[in-house]
């Protein structure tokens, strides 16, 4: 292997333009060696303004004595088969979340890594995050005593200009806000605190994908909390946990604050930092690029192997096969 | 909220005769701007309670999360492309044309409100649809003070109101042509219409009674004329079954009266923070004046931000834009925050100050509209549609209420 990992990107839509292609650049932690995009027009305008030596038009294309590892940028569905090609060549992939449509996908990807002996990492970007790390040190380890209960949301009008219907499609996406937003702060929530023993489901589907859901969830301990999401609607977006000795509240983004407020009235605001540093979203993707790069480099485990992914999308799954109207818990509009 | 009581409430969302539903199952149906507020909701009707197969035209999949919800078919184009309407209107039974153009310069926006409304006419035509609904407004007949407003009335839209202007042409097109053609194309004019989503009377008077002290002209008293959501989706559905509706508008109103106090005062209370004033005519006019005059290199600024939201977001992402904002929100003057402050990102901050509210300047257009005491006559709608308004102010409220606090209380 090179001294840096020869990298190909799959998919040059949005994501690899406003975060990878930025990220790769600046980290230099890969030898970004080709795009791969079924629209080339797209990819020879990225691959000219990052200087990436090759555009492709199919990832059948792309050759193992070229390429050492792929970040896979791709809509939900694709993920699998695509994995699948890449690992059959040997190659190394970081596939973006959630893994796939299915855990039967995620249970063959995985044997397939195994079998080829290479890394299979995937994109939850927030287990980088200082926030998603304090919280699961301060639940295991008891900073502020038991945990008690937990209160997530996550949710916000969806403004962003769709060429494709992607997101709408069942067969496409695979789900709603659920499997597009939640997968991130379900894979928090396992990652914190293990897998639920009890999930009720309750979302506003009537025959498409969910724009707006909710979680009632039972972890070990007797530990409930209540997990909502929407595209509908601006929600507190913040993860607020109960613990015996206070409560905690942190937002969302990399940079977020972590609030603690005791019940004595004390009160602590202020930003966590990581090597002396606030860590900004680009940080996160770089911390998740390096976590790659080193897994592959010295034959490490990723941080988020094709293992870990797995979860969230049993859970997705479990949440959509026993399904209930929100209009039984909830108003919906 | 009970469970028992969401129930009850979610009954009153939409009451129709069921035999008039059941003409809708196995029928083939277009809904233009099935993206906004009325085509939106006709679809959730027709989607939950009938099984006809919705079809609706999208320019942007990004504003159909709403309609994402139900199986429909998604048409991705533009309402101006002859193709995409034609293969559209394609099968369909009937067809809801309730997309308005609101961008662009006055020659494009009527290019969608008229241009496009004509080329959707002759492809339905073509096409072998039934009926046609046509979405129009009160608001092409002007406001002019007399004790009732009928169909009769000749039409004199205000010049500088453009909608009102579009929807005028429109609207005499749809009628020429159903009769030129005997072809069932009706037009309604509703009122104010109010509900869950309502962008103008509903959601974007809640942002101001929050950020303004919202100004009641001359102590609310004009005629509220408001129709809630699900009247109107009644009187749209019933209009495509009615033959002699062919070549005919009709005014829809609610079934009750009241006063834009009412209103407003009901609205007010669903959400902490709002404010309401008492302004005669003549404060309001100094009022609109003095604000027009100020700063208008910040307003633009301000406008710039407001339209590039999703820059202002992905900026925000990062943390010393993130401080930079909460600095901002410390030491700007209040004048400035006030303007930036629908942008607050950090929804349930308190670090954001509290600032002193000024009333909502209003134009000459809305003074008059507030203070007209017009009622409306729209027996013609009950007569011949057979059009029975099921939620007066009460009712309409108790939704909207509910709505508000799921939206914006979560």
């Amino acid at each position: 292997m090179n001294s840096r990992p020869r990298l190909a990107i799959i998919g040059a839509g949005a994501l690899t333009e406003g975060i990878y292609l930025p990220v790769l650049k600046e980290s230099q932690l890969f030898d970004v060696a080709c795009l791969v995009d079924i629209n080339t027009a797209q990819a020879s305008r990225l691959a000219e303004q990052y200087h990436i030596p090759r555009v492709l038009h199919n990832v059948h294309d792309i050759h193992r004595e070229e390429i050492d590892a792929a970040l896979i940028v791709l809509p939900n569905f694709l993920h699998a088969s695509v994995t699948m090609d890449l690992l059959e060549k040997g190659i190394h992939v970081l596939v973006e979340k959630p893994m796939a449509n299915s855990s039967q996908e995620c249970e063959r990807m995985n044997a397939k890594a195994q079998e080829k002996g290479v890394k299979l990492a995937v994109g939850l970007v927030r287990r980088f995050y200082p926030t998603t790390i304090f919280l699961k040190e301060a639940i295991e380890h008891h900073f502020f005593g038991k945990l008690i209960s937990f209160d997530f949301e996550e949710g916000h009008v969806f403004e962003w200009k769709l060429q494709s219907d992607y997101l709408l499609s069942k067969e496409k996406a695979g789900g709603g806000v659920l499997m597009d937003t939640g997968v991130h702060m379900l894979d928090q929530l396992i990652y914190c605190m293990g897998v639920p023993e009890t999930i009720t489901y309750y979302d506003d589907n009537k025959g498409g994908v969910e724009a707006d859901c909710r979680l009632e969830v039972t972890m070990a301990g007797n530990v409930k909390g209540k997990v909502a999401f929407s595209r509908i609607r601006k929600m507190r977006n913040s993860m607020i946990l109960q613990f015996q000795y206070g409560r905690i509240e942190v937002g969302l983004n990399a940079h977020s604050e972590l609030m603690v407020h005791f019940s004595n009235g004390i009160e602590i605001r202020n930003p966590l930092l990581q090597h002396g540093k606030v860590m900004t979203t680009k940080g996160a993707f770089i911390a998740q690029l390096n976590d790659f790069v080193t897994a592959i480099v010295s034959d490490t485990p990723c941080k988020v192997s094709g293992e870990e992914g797995i979860v969230s999308v049993k859970i997705l799954e479990q949440c959509y096969a026993h399904r209930k109207s929100i209009h039984a818990i909830q108003p919906a509009f | 909220m009970l469970i028992e009581n969401l129930f009850t409430l979610f009954n009153l969302l939409f009451k129709m005769e069921q035999h008039v539903l059941e003409k809708f199952n196995g029928k083939t149906i277009l809904i233009t701007g099935a993206t906004g507020f009325v085509g939106g909701r006709l679809l959730e009707i027709l989607a939950e309670n009938t099984s006809a197969k919705v079809k609706v035209l999208v320019r942007d999949y990004g504003k159909a999360m709403r309609l994402g919800r139900y199986n429909v078919e998604m048409i991705k184009g533009d309402i101006n492309e002859t193709e995409v309407i034609e293969h559209a209107v394609l099968h369909c039974d009937y067809v809801f044309h309730c997309a308005y153009g609101n961008k662009g310069n006055d020659e494009t926006r009527r290019q969608v409100n008229v241009d496009a409304t004509v080329a959707l006419l002759n492809a339905s035509r073509s096409a072998g649809v039934t009926s046609f609904v046509f979405l129009s407004t009160m608001s092409v007949y002007g406001i002019e003070n007399r004790e009732w407003l009928t169909e009769e009335v000749q039409e004199r839209p205000d010049a500088t109101d453009l909608y009102a202007v579009n929807k005028l042409e429109a609207e005499r097109l749809v009628l020429d042509f159903a009769q030129k053609n005997a072809f069932h194309a009706t037009v309604l004019q509703p009122t104010a219409v109010y509900g869950p989503w309502a962008p103008s009377f509903i959601m974007r008077p809640l942002m101001n009674m929050q950020n303004y002290k919202f100004p009641l002209i001359e102590n609310g008293e004009g005629v509220c004329n408001a129709v809630y959501i699900d009247d109107l989706c009644q009187a749209m559905l019933k209009a495509v079954l009615t033959p002699i509706a062919l070549g005919k508008k009709y005014l829809i109103n609610g079934p009750d009266q009241f006063s834009w106090k009412d209103f407003y005062t009901d609205l007010s209370t669903f959400l902490p923070g709002t404010e309401l004033i008492n302004v005669n005519q003549l404060e309001m006019a100094k009022i609109y004046d003095s604000a027009k005059r100020k700063k208008p290199i910040l307003k633009s600024l301000i406008g710039l931000f407001k339209i590039n939201k999703e820059a202002v977001r992905e900026l925000l992402q990062y943390h010393f834009f993130a401080q930079l904002a909460t600095w901002l929100y410390k030491y700007l003057p209040v004048s400035v925050i006030r303007k930036i402050q629908p942008l607050n990102p950090t929804k349930n901050s308190d670090s954001i100050k509290k600032v002193k509210k000024v009333v909502l300047p209003m134009d000459q257009a809305s003074i008059t509209f507030y203070t007209n005491k017009t009622k409306i006559d729209h027996r013609k709608a009950i007569t011949e549609l057979g059009y029975s308004p099921e939620f007066d102010r009460i009712k309409g409220m108790e939704i909207v209420e509910t709505w508000t606090k799921w939206y914006y209380l979560n």
